[in-house]
Parts: C-alpha cells; structure tokens; sequence
C-alpha cells in the first residue's frame, strides 16, 4: 500500500520495535515477534463505520417458528403436531439445538452455530410489518419501500440510503448490485445500481476485435435519451470492465468456507460466493441484493431432515456459514448481512402438512459488529388471547427499528427519515461498539492499550483475569481469527493514526 | 413543446406528480422520473421524426413484434379493421404454425398420456417451445399477446407437484381457447385445472383443515385485487367452498391427474362470501357459486379492467379508460373482445407513453423483425433463460412482471441476443442477408432497410444516423451490415412498443 494512501504509514514505518516493546513493557518475550513484525498488509480501520450490506429476501413467507424455534411454548407443539421441531432433550434426530435456553434452532440450521457463538449471528424474533393484509405482493412490497401501505413510493429503503450517502470512492462505478435478472424493489431507484445475474460472466458477445467500436456505438445511442435506460445502460458499460478486472471463476474462498452447491453453478451458494468475491475486490460495490426463494409453504412443509424445507433451511445456513467463515473471518472486510422475509407463517398446521400466511417472523442480522450470540425479542407468546388476530404469531418488533440502526451505526447514515418516511424508529441495540484494539476496555483506542495487548497475545489466562470483564477478542485488530504478529501491526497503527 | 405539454397532460402523469403532493424535490423527481423520462424519450424521438401513426402505435401494442407484413395489413385494413382482424384469431389461416408446434408431442397430450411420462422435463420444454414458436411466427398475434397476459394473470409454479407434467393442460385447454372468451368462463375453466389446484395447495384442502392459498389468491390476485374489499375470514369461507376440489392421483387409470370432486374432503357447512350466505349441503356447486359470484362482481371488472389497461396501453392508464373497459366487462358478463374493442377504439394512442418490452417481447420481436426462420427452437430456451425470461419459470402466482424499473436494468442480454441473432450465430435459427438487407450495398440503403423491417420506417434520426455511421465508409460487407443490424436491435427505441 503505497504511503499517500496509507495515514501514518510512513511513522508506523519509524516505529522502532526498541519503542514498541517500551510501551509493551516486556522486552525478553517480545523479542520473538521481531520475524513477524515488519510487514504491512493494509491500514484499515476495522471499527469503520461504512459496511458493506448484502441484503438476502427470504421470498413467500418463511416460516421463523420452524428457523428459530420456541421449543418451551407448549401451544407450538399442541398447534403443529407434525411441523414443530421437536425440543433439545428429545431424542429425535430432528431435534433443535439449544440457543439460548427458549428458542432452538432445527437440524438444517446448525451450520450457524458457529456465527452465533462468535456473537456475529442475531435472530430478531416476532418482528416485521403491522399491515393485516397476508398478501405475499403488498407485504414485500412495504417491507422492502420501507413503509407500509403507501403507493406513492416507488424506490427501495436500501436505494434511499444509496441516495442519501456519498459513494465509497468518488468516481464509484457501480454501488449496488441485485444478484438476479431483475432488480427486486428494495433496490430500485438506486444510484448506479443494476441488476447482473451473473457476475462471472458480464461481456459483450461477438467478436472481440469490433467490440470496442460497437460499445462506442451503444454508449452513443443510450447517451441522451431518457431515464432509466440511460443510466442502464451506462451503468452496463461500466460495469463490464469493472467485473471483467475480478478473477471470478479463480476466486479462492478462505479456508473452512464451503459454498453449497457450487456445482450446479448458479443458485444461492454461487451467487453468496460471487458477492464475497465482489467484495473482497474492493471496487467500491456498497450494497448487494440477493433473493432466495421457495419459503410459501402451504402444503409438504416438510422441516425435517431430507424433506423440502430442512434443504431450504440448510443451503441458507450453509450459504451464510460460508460466507462468515470467508468474509467475515477470513479476510475482516465489514460487512453487514440483512436477512429478513414479507411475513411469518400460521401458528396452526393446515391440512397439506404446511401452513398459511401468518404475520411475525424471524429476521437474521449478521456481522463483526452486529451484537449477535442471542435470540432478540419482545416475545409475546402463543397463547390464543397473545396471537395476532387470535391466528398468528405477533409482530412486536418494526422491522424498521432493526434496519435504521443498522443504518445508522453500520453504513453511517443519518438520513432516517428520507429512508423510512413518516416513522420514528427505537435502536434496540444490535450492533456493537467495535472492540478491536481495545483492550482495557476504557473506550478508547490508545497507548494505555499495548500492554494490555501484549498480555492478552502472550499470556491468555492472565490477561484475563487481569481485566475479567474485557473481551480478549479485541487483541483480534486485524479480524482475521488469529490473535498474533499481524495484530500487533494494526494495533500500531490504530494508536499512532486513529 | 406543446406537444410534449399535451402528452403530459393526457396522460395523467400530471395527476400521478400531483398525488406525490409536497416531498422533498429529489424524490419527487425520483418518483415521477420512470415515467416522465420515457414519456420524453418518446415524445423527443415523435417530435423530430416520422409524424405519429395510430395505425402503426396498434400494430405495437397488439402484436408480439412489429413486422412489415403486419403493417402493410395495417394501413390496409385501418386502424378499426387491423383490430377486428386480430380479434378473430380463428379466421385466420395458421396451420404452418399448427403443424410446427404439433411436431412436439406432449403439447397435444391428454392427462393420461402425460402422466405416463416418467420425466416431465420434455414436456416443459416442449410447452416453452411452443410458447416462443407461437409468439414469433403466429399469424394470430393479439392471441398471442393475450395469451401471454393470462398465463401472467393464472400464473402456476410449474415445478410444483405435478405440475411440470400437465402444466401444458392448463394452457392448452383453460388458457387459449377462453383467451378471448369471457373472464367467466376463464375463471371457471383455471379453477378447475389440475395444475392450478395443485400449485396453489387447494387439492390437499380438506373440511376442516383448509387450505387457504388458492382461495386467497383468487380473490386478490385472479379477481378482485388486494384492494377489492375481502377481509381474512373471505378467504377463510372462500377455502372452504373449495375443499374437495381436487385431482385424481396420477396412478388411476384413464383419469389420473384430471380434476376431481372429492365429495368426502368437502366442508358441507354454511359459508358466507362477500356477504352472500353459501347454504350447507351445496357440494362441488359451493365453489361455482363463488365463481359466479366473483365473475359478475364490480371489483372483478375494475380489477381485470385495470390490469388490461396496464398491459395494453400504459403502466399508469387514465382512471376514465379503466372505467370505461370496466363498465363494458359489467355489461357484457366479462366479454373479452368487447373490452379490448372499448379499450382501444375509445383510448388516445397518441397520449399513450410507451412502455418497455419485457425480455420476453424483446427477443421475440427482434426475431421477427429480422424474419428469423427457427427450425429447431431448442437452442433458444438458454437465450431466454440468460435475458431473464423464460416462459413460464416464474414461481409465485403473481407472473412475471410488467414494471419498468423491474426490467429496464437488464439490457446486456438484449445486446447480446440481437447480435448473435443478427450474425446468424444461434443454433437453428437462422436469419438471411437477402431478407435483412434486400440487395442493399450501400449504408444507407442497409439503413433504410433496417429501418422498414425493425421500425415502420419511424426509427428517429439520431439513431439511425449513429448506427448508418457504423456501417461507413461505403460499401460495408456483410458482416459489418450484420453488426450495424444488431445494433439497430439493441437502440432505445426498439426497447419500447
């Protein structure tokens, strides 16, 4: 990384060990980081507070009772003899796994497990929309403009946010990108976004020796007519050079990360890996939308092991595993994943082995800083007198309450009202202040933090119990799972330069 | 600009920007942006070139393509005329089409002979077959186009169940022969179809433990509309009327996967719908009485008279044209053709702002614009799969789209069609010099060739400059001219109809 990009670099550079390990205070021990000391990788600020959002639609309904299970209320098992996903202490191999002591997840769902105990995993239960209406088209549409029962609105909450920031860089080509062949409502009206349903594979077609004279040609005739092809279509222009500059099909997941079916080449596996490897690019694409459907199960619901729903269920876990264990861990790039639906599904099993439209449902945030390890929720239980219309699960949380923080804390944007009009949101605390590098735990980032550090690296249990109520994870500056050599570096950094 | 002020005003757009009322200015802008921008994109392009054409406005909007043939009988026949021919489908002489889709067997078959089939993959194929056959080289192309616009409207989830192996039913035997019908009938003719049965869940429905995604969905989405005025528990008695409405399993000889009335699975109980008290004991009649009733509602003609409207004339049709088709709907018990007569012999084509062909449309109409002789459809289904639209892959009954901001992001794939297309690259389908260019040698005899066989003859200066420019200096070869054809293809103007 050259110097001019790089804030402070050049004084990491002075930095002597002999004035580090002053600082540190144990001059014998440290002198075996000297091998791996003096590489820079990056200078990145991992607290920063521009994520990267990927937003996942969960399309038809999903079912949050069967995702995140309540395995301690009675009325789910008295309502769903066949469909509910039988308690931890069952001996039923499609029993939950335990998360927090009331809710569980089923078997297909388990590949999270790690996400979640890391704390970058959030279930947000009993939230979305209050509208009655159960239509699959009204519903996605509200929770996807980001406000209920209003046709004047035309644009996505996600497009609003684009609108209302700056871009990444300043001659940004492309912000967002729905992965699929056409943009989904939460994205359109977005600045320089257009949907590519395949990244991979984002050409002019013909001979290669007329296509410049051809793009010259169409970049003419799309020049100066109207919206929205003009922006399409210039968007497209530039998008192809920008996409054809990554690897794709070379792309090397981190290690541990395994996409789900990556050999049918297209589905969900694929596109999650494509937009890991879009991101990793770093090309300036601030938000990715990508759909997953199949969750309207009316009939042949089928959540348990080999059946419809437990494969729907395991290739979004799986999809979201691959994408922590790549992104997330592996390469410590912010990003925030959204995962939400239009509506939950009918407490009552119906006559197909399914069920209809309800009302609440389970949205899923995850991130390094998305404060997760824990089922949020204001339950409000299954009784016939709590359900919503005396049929449903009820919705306690505004999906909006969710969105805005994540908004706010997450992509740095305070444009709320633009971006969910006529409704004041309550943050209900799923994100976290960053920890990294903090290692006395004051709030600050600073020099009383080296020795701290140096403890936490060289001597776990005693750092520990020196500062009992810190997290030790934040001796993890560099977010790439390891606490060792190449922090020490970021942590330099984040002192001399914050 | 008085022309372009008169079109705004026509067309309700300065209705729809006053409804916005006071936002902040860039959302307004934002807002009224899709539909103001192609309205001057149209109006720019109407303003400097060919004057506007009634008669060459119908050919686009009822046809699956603009060809010359089609026009030339346009400007015979009149505006009038060219309608009233292409209201009788049947008149028409068509069997080279007939014959070509019969070589694919499985269109034709019965229930039985379907479920035979141990795989139901050649019976979808064939079914997208026909479907992409029929658009290009059909003679009865407002067939065609309504067709298209049913099969959107009665939308199934082909993989569902069973329903890859007689999907094909419901198109063949409730879909187009009812296409210019009456919606009653319509309406009557999908309820009972298996496919439809089984995609939306009602051949589980059971007394006592309905099922309630058909009956939801054929309130809100195939008659009144989510805003129609039904409340949950209509759903809930609409599901009950339809219990036992079924299908025989496809292991029964002679009958298997054809509609069945399971008389022991029917709720025999009292319903009330929309306010109509249902007596118990009615049996299969439950359902049919609903149908009725949903049939001759004034909720149903607004809903379906709207849903026309939007997809003949414009995105945001005048609330006066909606109600007019609806008022013919009422008067006529649902009377297609009647609707369509009051649709377009009483509308401003000139007022109408264009709308954007889907990828479907695209494709189809750069093949007949092109005369592109298919002789083996096949290779085409990946074409359609890579531009988006494949018939009948979309899963929710809502059918696919017809938004302008849902599809106006996706050109990459038309580029890429239109070229191939244009170079003779695609597999079986073939397009000649001799009909592209007609013994054109010059650029400007190749364009205004192009521009007769793409256009009407009406394909704005600008462009047809820029893409003559391409084919300089004289004389291009043939493969230059085929590049400045898929060029010609690819331009804004042949986006929209």
């Amino acid at each position: 990384m050259s110097s001019h990009e790089c804030r402070g670099c050049n004084d990491y550079m002075q930095l002597s060990r002999r004035q580090f390990i002053q600082a540190a205070g144990g001059a014998a021990t440290i002198a075996g980081l000297s091998s791996v000391l003096p590489r820079v990788a990056f200078a990145q600020d991992f607290c920063s507070s521009r994520d990267v959002i990927l937003s996942i639609f969960l399309r038809g309904g999903a079912d949050g009772l069967t995702l995140c299970a309540p395995y301690l209320e009675p009325a789910y098992y008295t309502s769903r003899p066949s469909l509910a996903v039988p308690p931890p202490d069952s001996s039923d191999p499609n029993r939950a796994t335990d998360l927090d002591g009331f809710f569980g997840l089923p078997p297909a769902m388990t590949p999270l497990l790690s996400a979640y105990q890391a704390g970058h995993l959030l279930f947000v239960h009993a939230c979305g929309n209050d509208d009655a209406s159960r239509s699959h088209f009204d519903a996605m549409r509200f929770m996807e403009v980001g406000k209920v029962n209003d046709s004047t609105i035309f644009d996505g909450w996600l497009a609003r946010h684009l609108l209302t920031s700056p871009p990444f860089t300043v001659n940004s080509i492309l912000r967002a990108v729905q992965i699929d062949y056409g943009l989904h409502q939460t994205l359109q009206g977005g600045p320089l976004t257009i949907p590519v349903p395949n990244l991979a594979s984002f050409g002019l077609a013909g001979w290669s020796g007329t296509v410049p004279a051809r793009r010259e040609a169409l970049a003419d005739l799309y020049a100066a007519v109207g919206e929205p092809l003009r922006s399409a279509a210039a968007s497209t222009q530039a998008t192809m050079d920008l996409l054809h500059q990554i690897d794709f099909a070379n792309y090397a997941p981190a290690e541990g990360a395994i996409y789900p079916n990556l050999a049918q080449g297209f589905g969900f596996g694929y596109q999650m890996k494509s937009a890991a490897a879009l991101i990793k690019a770093d090309v300036g694409v601030e938000a990715i939308a990508i759909d997953l459907e199949g969750w309207d199960t009316h009939g042949n619901q089928q959540p348990f092991i080999g059946g419809y729903m437990h494969g729907l269920m395991n290739t979004l876990a799986q999809g979201l595993a691959a994408f922590h264990a790549d992104v997330l861990i592996g390469s410590g790039r912010n990003v925030t994943i959204v995962v939400m639906t239009e509506f939950g599904r009918r407490l009552d099993e119906n006559g197909s082995d399914g069920t209809d439209h309800g009302h609440g449902s389970t949205m899923m945030l995850m991130g390094r800083d998305i404060a997760g390890g824990r089922v949020l929720t204001q339950w409000p239980g299954l009784a016939p007198e709590q359900l919503f219309q005396g049929i449903d699960l009820a919705v306690t949380t505004d999906w909006r309450d969710i969105l805005a923080e994540v908004v706010v804390k997450r992509l740095g944007n305070n444009n709320l009202s633009v971006i969910f009009p006529d409704y004041v949101p309550t943050f209900r605390g799923v994100t976290t202040a960053c920890a990294s590098g903090d290692l006395n735990c004051d709030g600050q980032v600073n020099a009383a933090d080296a020795a701290p550090f140096a403890q936490a690296l060289l001597d776990p249990v005693a750092y520990q119990t020196a500062h009992p109520t810190c997290n030790r994870n934040g001796a993890d500056v560099n977010a790439d799972g390891f606490i060792d050599g190449r922090d020490v570096q970021a942590l330099t950094h984040k002192i001399i330069s914050p | 600009m008085s022309l372009l002020s008169n079109l705004i005003r026509s067309t309700g757009v300065m209705d729809e920007l006053e409804r916005l009322g006071p936002l902040p200015s860039r959302r307004r802008l934002l807002t009224a942006g899709g539909v103001l921008g192609s309205l001057l994109a149209a109006g720019r392009a109407r303003a400097e070139d060919l004057p506007f054409s009634a008669t060459r406005w119908l050919v686009g909007r009822i046809t699956q393509g603009m060809t010359e043939t089609e026009l030339n009988l346009a400007n015979s026949l009149g505006y009038a005329g060219y309608l009233e021919y292409h209201l009788n489908p049947m008149a028409m002489n068509d069997n080279a089409t007939t014959f070509f889709v019969n070589l694919y067997p499985t269109v034709n078959y019965q229930s039985w002979q379907l479920s035979q089939l141990p795989q139901p993959s050649q019976i979808v194929r064939e079914l997208q077959i026909a479907t992409i056959y029929r658009a290009v080289n059909s003679k009865r192309q407002l067939l065609e186009r309504i067709v298209e616009f049913w099969c959107d409207h009665f939308n199934i989830d082909i993989t569902k169940t069973y329903c890859p192996w007689v999907g094909t039913i419901l198109n063949r035997e409730a879909i187009r022969p009812n296409a210019l019908g009456t919606f009653p009938a319509l309406l009557a003719a999908v309820a009972r179809d298996p496919s439809m049965l089984m995609s939306l869940d009602n051949d589980t429905s059971v007394s006592g433990n309905q099922n309630e995604n058909y009956a939801r969905e054929l309130l809100e989405l195939h008659t009144l509309g989510v805003n129609g005025g039904y409340t949950q528990q209509d759903v809930v008695e609409v599901a009950r009327c339809f219990t036992g409405w079924t299908r025989y399993d496809y292991t029964v000889p002679n009958l298997g996967l054809s509609f069945r009335f399971n008389a022991a699975k029917h709720d025999n109980g009292q319903k009330v719908v929309l306010g109509n008290i249902i007596p118990a004991g009615g049996g299969q009649s439950d359902a049919e009485t609903v149908l009725a009733i949903l049939g001759a509602h004034p909720g149903t003609a607004q809903f379906i008279a709207s849903k026309l409207c939007k997809w003949f004339y414009s995105y945001s049709p005048p609330a006066s044209l909606v109600s007019a088709v609806a008022s013919t709907y009422l008067s006529t018990g649902g009377d297609i053709k009647e609707m369509l007569r009051t649709l377009f012999n009483t509308c401003n084509p000139a007022a109408a702002p264009p709308k954007l062909k889907r990828p479907f449309h695209a494709l189809v109409s750069m093949m007949r614009a092109t005369g592109a002789n298919i002789a083996d459809p096949q290779p085409l289904l990946n074409h359609f799969s890579l531009a988006g639209q494949l018939p009948h892959t979309w899963a929710p009954p809502d059918g696919f789209p017809d938004k302008l901001n849902h599809w106006a992001g996706l050109l990459l794939p038309r580029w890429n069609f239109a070229h191939l297309l244009a170079m003779d690259a695609i597999q079986y389908t073939s397009t000649s010099a001799a009909t592209l260019f007609a013994g054109a040698t010059t650029a400007q005899a190749a364009i205004d060739r192009l521009d007769s066989i793409c256009f009407g003859g009406a394909m704005p200066t600008v462009e047809k400059n820029r893409v003559k420019q391409y084919m300089l200096p004289d004389s291009p070869t043939e493969f230059r001219m085929r590049e400045a054809t898929a060029l010609a293809l690819s331009t804004p103007t042949f986006q929209w109809y």
